[in-house]
Parts: structure tokens; C-alpha cells; sequence
């Protein structure tokens, strides 16, 4: 599966606006991690290198064994020159050419996760997209790519090559004198529980440390958030006490990590080390004993310079190799999401009606936010939902919009049940303004655009009239050209909400889903609000209205009475009032006050 | 301004004042780093010691044991006080950085209130997360293990310089050319290197507002040209990257080997000079062994370099803060609470004027509202009568006295503003009406009754024992702001400002919420910023701001007539409320 020629190409039969690439790109974990021509490629250069590292460590003992027996003459040194030179630059190029394509290598295989993640969070529902997991998912892209990539290009191919260094090094001495092999091999071996007592060191105190850092920032950032209000009650310095306290518990913390930590590598490196005192004595025994020549001996004693600098730069890369595990482990985790059951159902109904039969719903288990929700809505009808804050009036749209998934019973529209066909054909039909409003980077011609793709620039303004954005927007130094920046950070809110009614009115959506506290929540532009909602309200289309305040909505065609999670009352506002149950009260209580 | 008291910048020297006592483990460090980077060599040494001998054939068995006994002391010494150094060297950083953390926060709790607003808080809160944290790396690990590596061969060279003044210079040649190699690659990669890095930042935008905007993506059906525009993005930083290795990874790649060839040079030169007698067999085997391999300790140098910007860059970001003016002690608050702004003018950033020539008198007990539209300066006004900020020019009275006279925490415990966002500490609802006071439970339900909220209070599971931290985000904006009411109204401060933007998303308790703002109002001078032009016929006067400036101030009625902005303001708000919706 090659992403070099990731077209957009019209499949034959698909689904109209919604193209399906040229050969589905359906990755599954493995294929995802790929590794490429060029990482492999390093890691071999990378090896060859290392061997060629050798050279030297041979090219020396013949130097100290020509000067032993007396056999170093010019001829040598010029032979020992070129063979130096030419080592020396056949390893420039190859190593650098290695080091490079590690680089490259690395990078293609970041470029293939990020590309397999993006195309993954297409087909993820969209109820999994919480803020706590969007946080994962971006963390994934970001951190966990860039960390496995950065373990895999440098540490990696340096375990490769090191360990089969050290192991054609060991053999060779081996062969000239087998104890010394032994003690080397030893010293390596020293590396196994090392690594499982770092580890687990690591661990225990890295979580230790974890969970501190963790309520250290919360009273930091609890601290700083609240520094006007707490300094205006006196309580600046003794709410720095506490947050000092904190801070200084975080000091300790991290610093017995590091106790608990570093003696480990410590002991290794020393027992590791002492393979050379121990090499030495072993061998120049023999050599006093005449069992082994001066230059055998010379070869056995500077090998474990080698052996010990090798086996030290091993743990440290076992150890970050830990790290590339938990990296993969957490891209993994969103490559293995469960995907949206795709299908071809289309979804074309005649009317619009909304049902909900017997629809059970909770964000978390056992908390359950609706139960047992019965209601009917007739096409190109106006219902207005009330009730108390927390009574479940948004979660009704959410399931609407298959943000969620009702836990159990079915919700249809136009008499269809909703549940089996993809978000994106149902969410053709439906226009949501709430208080979440999402801008894209791009200029605000762009931004309302994307609600009717085909639009033509006047129609765009037209619905900018409508919305009662003209103005602000022909204020700007660009106009409609101007660029809202990230999510819309430049805009106002008041201005971001007229942007979201100006998609509504352009998309022209036969089902409007609306949160009308929308309008309240930029008091200075209630009225352009408000006005911009009554002509989203111009032409006849199913409505689902969030209301507020009820006099707002009396005229609606049906008010649904929400509470604790169902629905308690509906009829007409005549109808709800002569009941004189819990929206009669609500009518009363609103009229209590004076006109504010 | 009093006398400047010029000091020295220099961010190390800041750095090891903020250490103080600390420094001591930070010296100790060194040494002890000193002493283990000078143990390395001592391997070299004691081999090629054997070696010679050998090669003079006077080792014996008892010389052997000697050499191998100061070599293994040697090497407990090298890595035990490595150990003890890296112990060291955490222990001063961590402790470092606790200080200049508390240095930071105590300054905050000094500071004009104007100092901290949302951006500023944002940038103090990364700068005591994250730049800070960017110094243990420097303190921790940089500084010692610069002086381990750099020890150890600078030893040797200097003591290759005492046997021999030519083989030892020609031993250092592959370090010239290593280095001169990396800085001429630098020199010419700057505008590559800024290249790469907007890449990544922009390639991490993009990835952030696809995953989050994916609802929104799929509402629209724009999942493929979004996801072109992430692919694109992804590919960008490929391609950089890509360039960036091709111009940079072969420079970097033989930094490596160019350190590692001593021995070309050592073995044919030192071999020549043997030959012709001017070395000995021992000096050149000294060159030949550890004359070329020296330098290869000096190979983690490499890495070392790129955190050293941002440390640098992360102290002066301290030093910047905690020279924010502090405001200080002053005289006791006056007798009087009428307030009067003269002349004031004001600029936050001095460039532009956000405040032109106000002048403003409130009675004692009276209770106003400004009005305006955002942007006017009608919050900045109300900010200064508590001294957010220093006005630039006029003056600032409270009881007739100029705000920059009366001691900031004095001045702070007698005015209560109540912000459009109710902050909640983590401790329990008593605790947040309390606020550090003495006050008993007693008083503390009178107040919450008063702010129409003691009966929400009680009916919670725990009562006013309930944490907020757990509870929290289930409190609605109302309840909140309600809890804040409860607290001002057991301050009991004798001004009150109040932002007034009650939330309009929780309607069915705007009954509540009005009460409690007439329960709080009572017996104080209050000044409201009006969001809900309503509460204006509750308030003696109002004033409106527009244009960086009081435009006019009187009755709610005399202000309709004379003022047509206010009038269509009014008359705007009034239709908004009047307005239903239907087909």
C-alpha cells in the first residue's frame, strides 16, 4: 500500500460528493509500521561501518606487533597509511550515506503513521471523538510519532550495529584466548538484569513521580487561574504557601527518582569495568608465563576499552527502546479503534419527520441522561425542548447528529432508523448551531462556504446578510478574505456564532438542530442574533429548538417539557399552560420577574 | 523613578544567584565530575604502562598487580563520583528551579492585579511549566557532563604536549577539522533550519484542528479535502526534512568518523619519526595508542549544543517577569467611599490610547452603571478604580485620596469585584465562601441564603462540605455565580464592582441570581458593568463609554433623551427580549 499516489478519484458508483480513493486505504497495524528501503538500507551501512571500525583495532595491533619484533619499516607505514586512508574515506561516505538514509528513512516511516492516523480518524464515530480522546488522538499524531521515529532512526541501528560488534569482537579474542572472551561475554551479560532492575525502578518511582507532577500542575494552574480573585480576598501569599508546598514536594520527588535511579547504571558500569583489571591479569599471566606473545597480549588488553564503551551505550539504548515500545503502543492503540460500520445505505427520505422510541442514553456507566425518551416530530414542524440544565435537552441533538449512539432503542428520520447509516449521509441533511462553534484557518468567504460547497460568492453573502455578519465582516482589514486564524481566536464570540448561522442559512438543510442560548451569549449582539436566528426560521423545515427562556418559543408548534432525562409534558403552549403542571410553573416563575 | 540599580544580566550569573546556597551542590558537582572525567584516561595509561613494560620486558607479576589495583580504583572512583556527581547536580538543579518557581509565584502575589490578566497568566503558566523545567536539563546534566568530557582529553593533551610538542599538536588536527566541518555546516543552514521548524509547527496545527474539527468535517462532507490539506501538510515536513538531511546529515554523520582517524595521522607520522630515530618505541607507542584514541571521548559533545539557546532564552524570560513593578504599601483605605477619576488617561502598552481624558464622580452608596460596547474602555474604567493598573495621566480617588497612595493589599480587602467568570478553588463550598476569612458556618449560611443559594447548598450530598474540585464542572454558571455573590456578600467590603454578565444559560435561576445582586448591593457603593441593560433601572445613574471615553452620565431617563446611542441601545434590547420565534 503505497501513499506516493494517494489521488481523489470519482469511484464509480460512490457516494455522490464523497469520493472513495483510488485503492481503500484500509491499514492495518502492520502495515502501518512499515519499514522502508532506506531504513533498512542504514542499518546495513550502519553495520558495515561499525565493521569497518575495526580497522582500526587491527591496524593498530600490527602497528605495536611490527614495533615488537621489529619489523616496522617504511613499506609498512605507507601500506598502513593507504589502508587507513582508504578505510578512512570509504567509511566517511558510508556512514554519512547511512546516518542520512536513517534520517530519510525515518522520516518516510513518520509520514506513513501520520497519513495512516489521518485516514483512520475519517473512519472513527464520531462519539469517540470526546475532548479527552481528540487529546489522545492528537498526542498520537504528534508526540508518539516524533518519539518513535527519533528512537527508531538513532537508537536502533546503533543496537544493531554494537551489539554485532561487540559479539564478532568477544569471538575473535575468544579464539586467541578463551578466558578473556568468557570474562568479556560476562561483562555483557551483566546487561540482563541491569536492565530489568532499571526497569523496574523506573517504573515505580517514574509513576510516583507522574502522579505528583500531576497535582502539582493542577494547583499550580489552579493558583495562577485564580491569582485576581484569591489576591482580592488577601489570600495571595497564603495560597502561595500551598501551592510553594506543592512545588516543593515535586522538587523531592523528582530528585528521588534520580536516587533510586542512577546507582543502578552505576553498579553495571563498575562491575562492567572492572572486565579490564580482571582481562589484564588473566592475560598477563600468560604473557609471563610465556603462553601468549607480546602482541596477542597488547590485542587482549585494549579490547575491553572497546567491549565496556559498547555495553554502556547498549543500556542506555535497551532503555530507550523501552520508550519506542510505549511510543508504538499508544499509535497502535488508535489504529486498532473500532471503525464506523461503513455501508452503502442510502439515505434519501421524502419527509423529515424525527422519532425517538424508547432511546436510552448515559455519557458514562451508570449515570444514564436519558431514559426511556418517547417523542415524534412531523416534518417541517417547530419544537421547541425545555426543561432544567441537566435535563438532557443537548444530548437529544447529539444523538441526532450521531454524536453519540443511543445505548438502547432506535431514533428514525423520515421513518428510517439512523443507526446503520453513516454520519456523514445523515449529517447531509441536518444543520446543528450550538454553542461549539469550530472555524477552520482559512478566510471567512471559506469558512461559511464549506456548507455549500457549490455555492456561488453571492449566494455566500446573501446568507452573511441574513446571518447579520455583513457588516462586522466588510469592517475587516480584508473583508470576507480576512483570515480568522486558529479556530477563530480573531472573531469575536458574538461574531463566530453569526458565522455558524450564516453556514446554517446557506446550507438550507431540511432539519435544524439549535441551542438558542446562543443568542444570550453575547448580550451586545443579542438582537443581530436573534434577528439572524428568525431568518434561519424563514423557510419551513423540521426544527428542533433548545430554549431558554420560554417566551421566547411560545408560538412553537410543540413544546417538548424535559426533565431528569425524560419527557414529561408536550403539547402547545395553550395546551401546557391549562395542564398547569411543570411548564405552567416555569411560566409563572419566568413572569415573577420584573421586566430585566 | 528611584535609583537603577544596574545589574549583572548576564543570564548564567542570574541563574546561579537564584541557586543561592544551593550553589554548593552545583560546584561540588563539577568537581566531582571533574575528577571522574580526569579517571578516564586513567585505562589509557595504565595499558600502555603494561604495554611498555612488555615491550621492555621488565613486567613482573607484582608490577602487573599494581597497575590492575590502581586501575580498579580507578574505575570505582570514576563512575562512583559520576554517580555523586549526577546526585549532586539533581539535587542543586531541582532545588534551583523550587526557588526561582517561588520566586515567581510570590511575585505574582505582589504584583498590580492589571499584570495578570488571561494572556499573561497563560505565559506564566509555560514559563513555570516548561521553560523553567528546560533549566534542570542545563543545571542537571549539561554543565557537569560539558566539564566530564572536556576534562579527560584536555588532561591528555597536555600531557601529550610534555612528551612530545609536534605528534601531540598533529593529535589534535582531527578535532580542528571535525568542528570547522560542523560550523561551516551551521553557517550555511540557518534559513533551512527556520524553514524546518515553521514546517513542524504548521504541520501541528493542522493535524490539531483536523482531529478537532472532525465533527464539524464530517457535518460538511469535507473529509477529503481536509484530509488533502493534512496530507499535504504531512508531506511539506517530509520534504523539508528530507532536504534537511540531505544538506546536513553528511556534515553531522562525520563529526563521528573525523574524531575516530587519529590514527592515520598518528601511525605513519609517529612510525616515520621512530624510523628515523627521533622516538622512542615507548613515545610512539604511547601516540600510536593513545595519541589516537583520545578524542573519540569527546563524541556526546555533539549533542550538546542545541539546548543551550533555550536555556538562555528561559532565564531571561524569568528575569523579565520578576522585574514587573510591584505595587506596594501605602496608607491605611480612607473613611469615605465615594470615588472620583480626573483627567484620567490611560494606554496599556503605551502605543495605544485605551482611555481619553475621563472624568467620573460616584456618591458613597450610590450604585452605577456603565455601559458600552466591548472595546469601548468600559471595563479599563472599572479597572482602575481598584488599581488594576497605574493611569498615565489624572488621577484616581477613593475618599479623596489617590489610589496610589493607599497600601495595594488594604485597597484590595476593601473592594469586591465580583468577575464574569466565577474562579472555584478545589476545596469545599464553605471554603470558597469563606475565602481564608474567620468567618463561622453561621455566618457563612447567612450570606448564602442571602445570595439565594444555601438550599442548593444543603441538598447537595455533603453540604457545604462537598469539594468543589470533584463537583466542579456540574456546578452550572449560575450556582457558581451564586457562590460567588455568597462570598462578597461575606466580605462585606464597603465597594463593589460587579461584572455583570449573568449567564444567560441559566434562566430558570435568573429570579435567584437578581435577588442575590439586591441582597449584595445593599449599604456599598457599587459600580456594574451592564450587560443586561435591565439592571439599569435598579441604578442611580448610568454612564456610558464609548470611543475610549465618558460620553455622557445621568438618570436612565435623562439619558434616553439625551444620548441617541444609549436610546438605540435600548431600544435594541428591549426588542430582543420581546422577540418569539415561529414560522
Amino acid at each position: 500500500m503505497n501513499f506516493n499516489d494517494v489521488v481523489l478519484v470519482e469511484k464509480e458508483g460512490s457516494f455522490k460528493g464523497n469520493p472513495i480513493y483510488e485503492g481503500d486505504l484500509s491499514m492495518d497495524k502492520k502495515n502501518a509500521f512499515t519499514k522502508n528501503a532506506s531504513f533498512y538500507l542504514s542499518i546495513v551501512f550502519n553495520v558495515i561501518e561499525g565493521m569497518l571500525a575495526g580497522f582500526n583495532f587491527i591496524v593498530l595491533y600490527y602497528t605495536i606487533n611490527a614495533l615488537i619484533t621489529e619489523q616496522l619499516t617504511m613499506n609498512l607505514l605507507t601500506q598502513i597509511l593507504s589502508l587507513l586512508g582508504a578505510v578512512f574515506v570509504i567509511r566517511l561516505i558510508i556512514y554519512a550515506f547511512g546516518y542520512t538514509r536513517g534520517q530519510i528513512g525515518g522520516a518516510q516511516i513518520s509520514r506513513i503513521l501520520r497519513l495512516t492516523l489521518g485516514d483512520k480518524m475519517k473512519k472513527i464515530p464520531l462519539s469517540s471523538f470526546t475532548k479527552a480522546q481528540t487529546g489522545e488522538y492528537i498526542n498520537a499524531t504528534t508526540t508518539s510519532v516524533n518519539n518513535y521515529e527519533n528512537i527508531l532512526t538513532h537508537k536502533i541501528g546503533d543496537i544493531i550495529k554494537n551489539s554485532s560488534f561487540t559479539l564478532l569482537l568477544i569471538g575473535f579474542i575468544s579464539t586467541i584466548y578463551i578466558p578473556a572472551g568468557v570474562v568479556l561475554l560476562c561483562s555483557g551479560l551483566l546487561l540482563i538484569p541491569t536492565l530489568y532492575l532499571s526497569f523496574l525502578m523506573v517504573k515505580k518511582y517514574g509513576n510516583q513521580k507522574r502522579n505528583i507532577m500531576t497535582s502539582n500542575t493542577s494547583a499550580v494552574v489552579e493558583y495562577i487561574n485564580g491569582i485576581q480573585t484569591l489576591r482580592s480576598f488577601g489570600l495571595g501569599g497564603v495560597k502561595n504557601k500551598a501551592t510553594t508546598s506543592s512545588m516543593k514536594d515535586y522538587s523531592d520527588v523528582s530528585y528521588l527518582y534520580e536516587i533510586k535511579v542512577i546507582p543502578i547504571g552505576t553498579t553495571f558500569s563498575i562491575l562492567c569495568w572492572l572486565s579490564l583489571p580482571i582481562v589484564l591479569y588473566l592475560a598477563g599471566h600468560q604473557w609471563l608465563e610465556g603462553n601468549l606473545d607480546a602482541s596477542s597480549f597488547f590485542l587482549i588488553s585494549i579490547s575491553p576499552l572497546f567491549t565496556c564503551k559498547l555495553f554502556g551505550t547498549l543500556f542506555i539504548d535497551l532503555t530507550s527502546y523501552k520508550n519506542l515500545m510505549i511510543a508504538k503502543r499508544q499509535i497502535e492503540c488508535v489504529i486498532e479503534e473500532v471503525e464506523e460500520l461503513s455501508n452503502e445505505t442510502s439515505f434519501e427520505p421524502e419527509q423529515y419527520s424525527i422519532a425517538f422510541q424508547n432511546v436510552n442514553f448515559a455519557y458514562n456507566q451508570g449515570e444514564p441522561i436519558l431514559r426511556n425518551v418517547n417523542f415524534e416530530i412531523d416534518s417541517s414542524q417547530f419544537v421547541a425542548i425545555v426543561g432544567p440544565s441537566g435535563s438532557g435537552k443537548s444530548t437529544i441533538l447529539n444523538l441526532i447528529t450521531k454524536y453519540y449512539e443511543p445505548e438502547r432503542g432506535d431514533i428514525l428520520i423520515g421513518q428510517q432508523v439512523i443507526q446503520s447509516i453513516a454520519s456523514e449521509k445523515v449529517l447531509q441533511k441536518i444543520s446543528l448551531v450550538d454553542q461549539d462553534i469550530f472555524l477552520f484557518n482559512d478566510t471567512i468567504l471559506n469558512n461559511i462556504r464549506y456548507a455549500k460547497p457549490e455555492a456561488t460568492e453571492q449566494e455566500i453573502i446573501n446568507a452573511a446578510k441574513e446571518a447579520n455578519c455583513h457588516d462586522f465582516i466588510e469592517k475587516l482589514e480584508y473583508g470576507y478574505d480576512t483570515i480568522v486564524g486558529e479556530n477563530g481566536n480573531k472573531l469575536s464570540g458574538g461574531e463566530r456564532q453569526r458565522i455558524s448561522i450564516a453556514r446554517a442559512i446557506l446550507k438550507d438543510s431540511p432539519i435544524l438542530l439549535l441551542d438558542e442560548a446562543t443568542a444570550s451569549l453575547d448580550i451586545e449582539n443579542e438582537l443581530a442574533v436573534k434577528e439572524a436566528i428568525k431568518n434561519l426560521l424563514k423557510k419551513k423545515k423540521t426544527v428542533v429548538m433548545i430554549a431558554h427562556t420560554l417566551s421566547i418559543i411560545k408560538n412553537a408548534d410543540k413544546i417538548l417539557v424535559v426533565n431528569e432525562g425524560q419527557i414529561v409534558e408536550e403539547g402547545s403552549h395553550e395546551k401546557l399552560i391549562a395542564k398547569e403542571g411543570k411548564y405552567a410553573a416555569m411560566w409563572r416563575k419566568e413572569h415573577q420577574l420584573s421586566s430585566v | 523613578m528611584g535609583k537603577v540599580v544596574k545589574q549583572n544580566k548576564n543570564p548564567i550569573f542570574m541563574l546561579l544567584s537564584w541557586a543561592g546556597k544551593d550553589k554548593k551542590y552545583l560546584y561540588l558537582s563539577v568537581l566531582c565530575s571533574l575528577i571522574s572525567g580526569l579517571s578516564t584516561i586513567v585505562p589509557y595509561f595504565i595499558i600502555y604502562q603494561i604495554i611498555e613494560q612488555v615491550y621492555h620486558n621488565n613486567l613482573t607479576e607484582a608490577l602487573l598487580i599494581q597497575n590492575l589495583l590502581i586501575l580498579a580504583i580507578s574505575i570505582i572512583v570514576r563512575f562512583g563520583l559520576f554517580a555523586i556527581s549526577g546526585t549532586l547536580s539533581h539535587k542543586g538543579a531541582y532545588r534551583t528551579l523550587f526557588k526561582v518557581r517561588c520566586q515567581v509565584t510570590e511575585h505574582m502575589a505582589q504584583v498590580s492585579l492589571g499584570s495578570l490578566n488571561e494572556r499573561n497568566t497563560g505565559e506564566i503558566k509555560t514559563l513555570l511549566n516548561e521553560e523553567i523545567e528546560k533549566l534542570e536539563l542545563f543545571l542537571a546534566h549539561h554543565l557537569p557532563e560539558l566539564v566530564f568530557y572536556l576534562s579527560g582529553p584536555i588532561a591528555v593533551f597536555i600531557y601529550l604536549c610534555t612528551v612530545n610538542v609536534p605528534l601531540a599538536l598533529i593529535s589534535f588536527i582531527p578535532l580542528i577539522v571535525a568542528v570547522a566541518v560542523m560550523a561551516i555546516m551551521f553557517r550555511g543552514t540557518n534559513q533551512l533550519m527556520d524553514r524546518g521548524a515553521r514546517s513542524i509547527a504548521n504541520l501541528n496545527a493542522i493535524i490539531i484542528e483536523y482531529i478537532q474539527g472532525m465533527r464539524l468535517i464530517k457535518a460538511y462532507n469535507m473529509s477529503s479535502s481536509s484530509f488533502k490539506k493534512f496530507t499535504n501538510a504531512v508531506d511539506d515536513e517530509f520534504n523539508i526534512w528530507k532536504e534537511m538531511s540531505l544538506k546536513m546529515g553528511p556534515p553531522y554523520a562525520s563529526f563521528v568518523i573525523i574524531i575516530e582517524c587519529g590514527l592515520l595521522l598518528m601511525v605513519p607520522i609517529g612510525g616515520m619519526w621512530f624510523l628515523n630515530g627521533s622516538l622512542t618505541g615507548s613515545v610512539f607507542i604511547l601516540f600510536a595508542f593513545v595519541g589516537s584514541l583520545y578524542l573519540t571521548e569527546l563524541r556526546p559533545l555533539q549533542e550538546l549544543g542545541s539546548n543551550f539557546a533555550q536555556v538562555l532564552n528561559a532565564v531571561k524570560k524569568c528575569v523579565a517577569f520578576l522585574e514587573t513593578p510591584v505595587f506596594g504599601q501605602g496608607q491605611a483605605f480612607p473613611k469615605n467611599y465615594n470615588i472620583e477619576l480626573r483627567n484620567v488617561n490611560y494606554s496599556y502598552d503605551g502605543q495605544k490610547e485605551h482611555l481619553k481624558n475621563v472624568n467620573l464622580s460616584i456618591a458613597e452608596n450610590e450604585k452605577i452603571a456603565i455601559v458600552g460596547d466591548s472595546g469601548s474602555g468600559k471595563s479599563t474604567i472599572v479597572q482602575l478604580i481598584s488599581r488594576f493598573n497605574d493611569v498615565q495621566q489624572g488621577e484616581v480617588l477613593i475618599g479623596n485620596q489617590n489610589v496610589k497612595d493607599i497600601d495595594y493589599e488594604e485597597l484590595l480587602k476593601n473592594i469586591t469585584t465580583v468577575f464574569q467568570k466565577t474562579f472555584l478553588t478545589s476545596g469545599t463550598v464553605f471554603e470558597n465562601i469563606v475565602m481564608g476569612s474567620n468567618a463561622t458556618l453561621d455566618e457563612v449560611r447567612t450570606a448564602a441564603k442571602k445570595a439565594q443559594i444555601d438550599d442548593f447548598i444543603i441538598s447537595l450530598p455533603d453540604g457545604y462540605d462537598t469539594r468543589v474540585g470533584s463537583f466542579g464542572t456540574r456546578f452550572s454558571g449560575g450556582e457558581k455565580q451564586r457562590i460567588a455573590i455568597a462570598r462578597a456578600i461575606l466580605k462585606d467590603a464597603p465597594i463593589l464592582i460587579l461584572d455583570e454578565a449573568t449567564s444567560a444559560a441559566d434562566p430558570e435561576n435568573q429570579a435567584e441570581i437578581d435577588q442575590a445582586i439586591a441582597e449584595l448591593c445593599v449599604g456599598k457603593t457599587v459600580i456594574i458593568i451592564a450587560h443586561r441593560l435591565g439592571i439599569i433601572k435598579h441604578c442611580d445613574r448610568v454612564a456610558i463609554v464609548e470611543n475610549q471615553t465618558l460620553q455622557a452620565c445621568g438618570t436612565h431617563q435623562e439619558m434616553l433623551e439625551e444620548n441617541p446611542s444609549y436610546k438605540k441601545t435600548w431600544q435594541d434590547y428591549s426588542k430582543a427580549r420581546e422577540i418569539t420565534y415561529e414560522f
